[in-house]
C-alpha cells in the first residue's frame, strides 16, 4: 500500500530538487524584470561641450525672462526654482550678494546667473553652477562647481574647478589652479603659470607664452631601407620592426613606423607618416611627425617638436619646451594617463590627461 | 603585468602536467590494488606484515599475477584513458583561460587607448552593408548611418545587394536616388554568392582608407563611426571590432540567453584579450578594416563562411593587430528561433574550423606574433573543436565505466565534475556572471542556469557542423548563409 506513495514521493522530491535551483530563473523568465536591452547611447558624441550646452538650455528655459528683467531694472533677484534649486540673478557688472550664513561659511549653494561681467570675491566655494552673459573674473582661492560664460573666464590664483567650465572666447588660468573635469573655450585656453588639469578643448591651448623657436625646417637625409635588411618588414607604407630601433639625427622617414620595442628618434628628424612604439618613445629636438604618434608606454618629446596627428600614450606624455601638437588648421587629440607640458608649448584641439595633467611653466 | 602572465602560464603548465600525469599513475595504482585485494589466498601463500592473517594475503604468485594483470589491461582501455585525460586537460586549459579573462576584466587594468580621440583629421571611410533579402531591416541601418556625426565629406555608404529576391534592391535604389553623393550602392547578380564574396567584389570599388562593415540588421548610433575609425590612427592596427548588443532581448528565452552569451563574449572575452595584448577577434560587423592592410594580406577570402576569423588570422600572421573597443556599442537583432540560432552557430563553426585547419600551424611558427598571441590565437582557433571533443569525452567516460575503470579520484574528480556537469566548465558561467555585473544588470543573472540549454544545443549543432566540415565538398557553399530576420519592415 505504501509502495506507490513512496515511489510518488521519491519522484516528487527528485523533481523538486531538480526544479528548485531553476526557480529564480523560471520566475525571472516569466516576470521579465530585467529584459530590456542594454543601454547603448545612440546619440553619443565625444562632445566636450555636452554639459555646457545642457546648462545653457536649462538657463534659457528657466531664467531667461528673469535675466532680461534684471538687466533692465538693475536689481538682483533671488528665489528657488521648481526643481528646488536656489538661484540669484544679478544685474550687469554687479558684485554678487551673499547671505550672512554664506559669508560666514564661505560657501554658497545658490546658482549664480548674470547677463554682464561678473566679479567674484576670493576664498569662496560656489557649489552650484555659475552663468554669465559676459566675462567672469574669479577671485583667488575660489572653488567652482561649474561655469558657463558667453565670453571669457579668468580664474584667480589657486582656484579649483570641480566639474566643468566653458567660455565662448578665452579661458585664462592663473598660478596654482586645479581644473578637474572638462574645460573648453571657443578660442583659447591660456595657462599663465603652473596649474593642473584633466580634459581641455579649444582651438588653441597655450602653456605660458608661445615661443617663436618652434620646429625649424632642416635638411634631411632619406632613410635607406637597404641598410636594415632582415630587420624591417615592409608592407605597403608600413615598416614593422620586432625590437628596439633608433633613427639617427637628420634623417627623413617616408613611412608609417611600427616598433615593437623602444624607439629613439634623433634630433631634426622628419617622419612623413605615423609612428608607434610598444616600449618608451623618445623624440629628439626639432622633430616633425606628420601623422599620429602612439605608444603603449611613455612618450617623451624634446624641445621644439611638432606633431601634426593625434598623440596617444597608454602611460604618460612629457612635452618639453615649445612643442606644438596639431596645427591652427588641424585640431588633434593628445591623450595619456598623465601629461606634463612645459612652457611655450601649444596644443590645437583636445588634451585629455585621464589621471591628471600638469602645466610646468614657472620651473624653467 | 607580463611577469604575472608568465607566472600564470607556468602555473597552467604545471597543473596540466599534474592533471595528465598524476591520474595516470593513480589509475595504474588503483587498478593494481583492486586486483590484489580481490585475490583469494592459496595454499602456498607466504604472508607478511599481517595483523589479521585472515584479512589480506600477498603471495609471490599473486604479485606475479598483479603485475601480469596490470600489463594485461586491454590496450583499448589505456588508449581511452589517455584520450579522456587529454580531453579533460584541454577543458582545464580552457577553464583557466576563462577564469583568467574574467579576473582580468574584474580586477585588471583596462585598455581603451583610442576611444577618447575626438578631434583629428579623420580618414576617409566607406561603410559597407552586405545585404541579401534584408527588406525588413536595411532601411534602419541606412537611416541611422545618415545621421552619423562623421565629417560628411569623408564617408560614403555602400549597400551591397546580392541577388535579393525581396524589396531590398528597390529600397537601396530609393536611398541612392535621394542621397546620390553619400550612397554608392553595388548590385550583384553574378559571381559567387555570400557575404565574403560580396565584400570582395565591393572592395574593388572602395577608394577610401578605411572600410567599416555593418550587417544589415545593425543600428549604429550617431557617434559610432568616429569611435570605430579612431583605432586606425594607430599604424599597427589592421582591423577593429566594436561591441554587439542585442536589442530584442525580451522576446523569448532564446533572445535572453543570447543576450547573456553576447555579454560574456564581448564584455569579458574580447575586452580581456584587448587588455592583455592577445588576439581580439574581428567579428565581421560593427568593425572595420584598414584597406591597405586588407590589400597586403590578399583581400577578402570568398571561399570561407567566416571571413571575419579568416581575416583576423591573416592580419595577425602579417604583423597587423586587431583591436577591440568595448564602448563602441551597436544594437543587433538576435535570432528569435532555435532553428535560426542553430543554423547561425553551425555556419560559424564551419567557417571557424576552416580557419583552424588553415592557420594553427602557420601561427605557431609565425615570427611577428608574440608567445602569448600564439597561445591565445591557437586556443581561440580551437573553441569550436572543443564541442565534439567534449562529446567524445562523455562517450569515452561511459565506455571506460563499463570497462571497469574508476575515474573519480584525486584532482581529476573535480575536473570530471566540471567538465561533464557543466558542459565544459563552470568558468563560462562565471564569465557571463561577471559580464552581467559589469553591465550593471543584476536581475538577468538569474537566467544563468538555463544557459545550459543553449550550451547543450549549440554543442550538438557545432559537433554536427564539425563533422559536416570534414566531409569533402562541405567546406564551401554556393549560396547565402545568413541569419533569419524577425524585425518588421518599415
Amino acid at each position: 500500500m505504501w509502495q506507490p506513495f513512496a515511489v510518488i514521493s521519491l519522484f516528487g522530491l527528485t523533481l523538486a530538487l531538480l526544479i528548485l535551483p531553476l526557480l529564480p530563473a523560471i520566475i525571472e523568465l516569466r516576470r521579465k524584470t530585467d529584459a530590456t536591452p542594454l543601454k547603448v547611447v545612440q546619440d553619443y558624441e565625444v562632445d566636450i561641450h555636452h554639459f555646457a550646452n545642457h546648462f545653457r538650455s536649462y538657463i534659457h528655459s528657466n531664467l531667461q525672462t528673469l535675466l532680461h528683467t534684471c538687466h533692465q531694472t538693475g536689481e538682483p533677484h533671488s528665489d528657488t526654482l521648481q526643481d528646488g534649486i536656489s538661484y540669484i540673478v544679478l544685474p550687469d557688472d554687479a558684485k554678487p550678494v551673499f547671505s550672512k550664513k554664506e559669508l560666514h561659511k564661505k560657501i554658497t549653494q545658490r546658482l549664480f546667473a548674470c547677463t554682464g561681467t561678473l566679479y567674484l570675491p576670493g576664498d569662496m566655494s560656489y557649489l552650484s553652477e555659475i552663468y554669465t552673459g559676459n566675462t567672469l573674473h574669479g577671485g583667488d582661492n575660489d572653488i567652482y562647481r561649474a561655469v558657463l560664460s558667453e565670453k571669457d573666464v579668468e580664474f584667480g590664483e589657486n582656484s579649483i574647478l570641480l566639474r566643468w567650465l566653458h567660455a565662448e572666447n578665452i579661458v585664462t588660468v592663473n598660478n596654482g589652479c586645479t581644473l578637474h573635469g572638462r574645460v573648453s573655450a571657443g578660442q583659447l585656453i591660456h595657462f599663465k603659470h603652473n596649474s593642473k588639469f584633466e580634459r581641455l578643448h579649444a582651438p588653441a591651448i597655450e602653456f605660458g607664452i608661445p615661443q617663436n623657436n618652434t620646429h625649424q625646417v632642416t635638411e634631411t637625409i632619406p632613410f635607406k631601407l637597404e641598410d636594415y635588411k632582415g630587420k624591417i618588414y615592409v608592407s605597403g607604407r608600413r615598416w614593422l620592426i620586432n625590437g628596439n630601433f633608433n633613427i639617427p639625427d637628420n634623417y627623413q622617414v617616408d613611412a608609417d613606423l611600427v616598433v615593437r620595442g623602444k624607439l629613439n628618434i634623433g634630433n631634426n628628424v622628419v617622419i612623413k607618416g605615423s609612428i608607434k612604439s610598444h616600449k618608451d618613445l623618445h623624440i629628439g629636438r626639432n622633430v616633425l611627425i606628420d601623422g599620429s604618434t602612439i605608444s603603449i608606454n611613455n612618450i617623451y618629446f624634446d624641445d621644439c617638436c611638432q606633431a601634426n596627428g593625434p598623440v596617444l600614450s597608454e602611460k604618460d606624455i612629457y612635452l618639453s619646451k615649445s612643442c606644438y601638437i596639431g596645427t591652427k588648421n588641424q585640431a588633434v587629440t593628445i591623450n595619456a594617463r598623465h601629461i606634463q607640458i612645459h612652457a611655450g608649448s601649444v596644443i590645437y584641439g583636445t588634451l585629455w590627461a585621464r589621471h591628471g595633467g600638469e602645466a610646468r611653466i614657472d620651473t624653467e | 603585468m607580463q611577469s604575472m602572465q608568465r607566472l600564470l602560464l607556468l602555473g597552467l603548465f604545471i597543473c596540466t602536467t599534474f592533471i595528465v600525469a598524476v591520474p595516470q599513475s593513480m589509475a595504474s595504482q588503483a587498478a593494481g590494488e583492486t586486483s590484489a585485494t580481490s585475490m583469494t589466498p592459496s595454499e602456498n601463500s607466504v604472508s607478511f606484515n599481517v595483523k589479521d592473517p585472515g584479512e589480506i594475503y600477498v603471495t609471490e604468485t599473486v604479485l606475479e599475477k598483479v603485475v601480469v594483470h596490470s600489463q594485461e589491461k586491454p590496450w583499448i582501455t589505456d588508449a581511452l584513458l589517455t584520450l579522456l585525460y587529454t580531453i579533460v586537460a584541454l577543458i582545464f586549459i580552457y577553464t583557466v583561460r576563462h577564469y583568467w579573462f574574467t579576473f582580468n576584466r574584474l580586477f585588471g587594468t583596462q585598455r581603451h587607448p583610442y576611444i577618447d580621440v575626438d578631434t583629428a583629421n579623420w580618414p576617409t571611410v566607406t561603410v559597407v552593408i552586405p545585404a541579401h533579402n534584408e527588406e525588413k531591416v536595411i532601411s534602419h541601418t541606412i537611416e541611422a548611418l545618415l545621421e552619423s556625426d562623421y565629417p560628411a565629406n569623408k564617408f560614403r555608404i555602400m549597400p551591397i545587394n546580392d541577388r535579393s529576391t525581396d524589396d531590398t534592391e528597390a529600397i537601396i535604389k530609393d536611398y541612392a536616388q535621394k542621397y546620390p553623393a553619400k550612397i554608392r550602392p553595388v548590385f550583384r547578380s553574378a559571381g559567387k554568392p555570400g557575404k565574403a564574396a560580396a565584400l570582395k567584389d565591393a572592395t574593388r570599388f572602395i577608394e577610401t582608407e578605411i572600410l567599416i562593415v555593418f550587417d544589415a540588421d545593425y543600428i549604429p548610433g550617431k557617434g559610432l563611426l568616429k569611435q570605430l575609425v579612431s583605432p586606425f590612427f594607430d599604424p599597427e592596427v589592421g582591423a577593429m571590432m566594436g561591441r554587439v548588443v542585442p536589442h530584442n532581448v525580451g522576446h523569448n528565452l532564446l533572445t535572453r540567453l543570447m543576450d547573456l552569451e553576447r555579454s560574456g563574449g564581448y564584455q569579458v572575452d574580447q575586452q580581456a584579450r584587448m587588455n592583455m595584448h592577445l588576439v581580439p577577434q574581428y567579428g565581421g560587423t560593427v568593425g572595420g578594416v584598414r584597406v591597405s592592410a586588407l590589400d597586403s594580406v590578399g583581400g577578402w577570402d570568398a571561399k570561407t563562411l567566416a571571413e571575419d576569423t579568416d581575416l583576423t588570422y591573416r592580419l595577425l600572421l602579417a604583423g597587423w593587430k586587431t583591436v577591440y573597443q568595448n564602448r563602441s556599442e551597436c544594437y543587433e537583432e538576435a535570432p528569435e528561433t532555435w532553428d535560426a540560432r542553430l543554423k547561425q552557430i553551425s555556419r560559424w563553426a564551419k567557417g571557424h574550423n576552416l580557419s583552424t585547419a588553415r592557420y594553427t600551424l602557420p601561427l605557431l611558427f609565425n615570427r611577428h606574433a608574440s608567445l602569448f598571441e600564439k597561445i591565445d590565437g591557437i586556443l581561440l582557433l580551437g573553441v569550436y573543436v572543443m564541442s565534439p571533443l567534449l562529446l567524445l569525452g562523455w562517450i569515452t567516460a561511459i565506455i571506460l565505466f563499463f570497462l571497469g575503470e574508476y575515474l573519480m579520484f584525486g584532482v581529476i574528480s573535480l575536473l570530471v565534475l566540471t567538465s561533464f556537469g557543466a558542459l565544459g566548465n563552470f568558468a563560462a558561467f562565471f564569465e557571463i556572471s561577471a559580464a552581467v555585473r559589469l553591465d550593471s544588470c543584476r536581475q538577468r543573472i538569474r537566467l544563468l542556469p538555463l544557459n545550459i540549454i543553449n550550451f547543450l544545443l549549440s554543442m550538438i549543432a557545432i559537433t554536427r557542423a564539425t563533422f559536416a566540415f570534414m566531409l569533402p565538398g562541405q567546406q564551401f557553399r554556393d549560396f547565402w548563409e545568413k541569419t533569419e530576420r524577425f524585425r518588421r519592415k518599415l
